[in-house]
């Protein structure tokens, strides 16, 4: 579910362009989609900073990986399972408390509240992202790959290595433990 | 899908709260959560959670595109046999910079820049050849594999 930019090229455009050297390129694919690498790594990591290292580091690996990049899965799918990777990667080295997560919670956006609730819905939200760190790795990711970037299953399948379906069952499992963590 | 939609329901979600559906979608979704309690209490867990999606730092596009500005674009790179038998004897003994060779040039005349470096990490594993630790798993796959042939 890639949103093109109005008026710019397309993904595979911009990547042809890339392996052949072109810096634009690629400047307007990390543009395109930095912001969902972002979030993968922190939906990971539960921390900006050390998130924003992990954005960083991944555009690397990209960069150095791009000639090896077939074209097989979309750009950004390929992407995300590189920073999906990066951040597991530097989640189990640091081994983070869950409560970090808690501390450092970012600030919340388009929380579009029936009926005016802000604080209500912020700790409601606060409370759920918490949680969601506690879910295991497969079920962590597909839920935050739906609900945060979009991802249909079958791509949610080719970022965390599974079937389309497991990913499926992967996301259901981790909001039926959700809901019942919340209660 | 259970003969209530529940299950479809659920499944849409996600794009609800993304408010990516189309109209027709968007309502059938909010009929059907505006009389399904089960639904109801999933559609607010959902939506806590997109209320809850991190906001990246201001400055991260500009310090990723600096940094990723100074990191050299390879090309892919042909492989002989002779050097994937170096590269794997490098990978099993230690620190070493592999040259990479020009296609059709048999006679070994060293290209400007390594094909790839390796040495072992502190933990014990491998880093290095097109940066091993930098690929995806398919992408590593894919180099082990060439090495292998
Ligand atoms: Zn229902």
């Amino acid at each position: 579910m890639v949103k093109e930019e109005a008026g710019g090229l397309p993904d595979s455009d911009l990547v042809r362009l890339a392996k052949e050297g072109d810096r634009e390129a690629l400047d307007e694919l990390c543009t395109r989609h930095i912001a969902s690498v972002f979030r993968v790594c922190r939906g990971f990591l539960g921390d900006d900073d050390e998130a924003a290292d992990a954005t960083q580091d991944c555009f690397v690996k990209a960069v150095r990986a791009l000639p090896r990049f077939r074209g097989d899965a979309s750009f950004r799918t390929w992407l995300l399972t590189i920073a999906s990777n990066e951040a597991k990667g530097v989640f189990r080295k640091r081994k983070r408390r869950a409560e970090q997560a808690l501390e450092s919670a970012g600030p919340l956006v388009s929380a579009k509240p029936e009926a005016g609730d802000v604080t209500a819905l912020k700790q409601e939200a606060e409370q759920a992202r918490v949680m969601v760190a506690e879910l295991p790795d497969k079920q962590r990711r597909a839920v935050t790959l739906r609900i945060d970037e979009g991802l249909s299953f079958k791509e949610i399948g080719e970022v965390i290595g599974s079937s389309e379906g497991a990913a499926r069952v992967n996301y259901h499992h981790g909001i039926r433990r959700l809901r019942e963590m919340m209660i | 899908m259970n003969a209530n939609g529940c299950d479809r329901v659920k499944e849409l979600l996600a794009p609800w709260v993304r408010e990516e559906l189309s109209a027709a979608d968007r309502r059938f979704v909010e009929e059907h959560v505006a009389g399904c309690e089960e639904c109801r209490a999933e559609a607010s867990l959902v939506r806590a959670l997109h209320a809850g999606v991190p906001i990246m730092p201001d400055d991260l596009t500009a310090r990723v595109t600096a940094s990723i500005a100074t990191t050299p674009l390879r090309r892919r790179v042909w492989m002989s046999p002779q050097l994937a038998a170096a590269a794997i004897v490098v990978l099993a003994l230690g620190t070493a910079v592999v040259w990479r060779q020009p296609p059709g040039d048999g006679n070994g005349v060293l290209a400007e820049e390594p094909l790839a470096l390796t040495w072992p990490t502190d933990d014990g594993f491998i880093a290095g050849v097109a940066m091993l630790d930098d690929l995806s798993d398919e992408a590593l796959a894919e180099l082990l594999e060439e090495l292998g042939g």
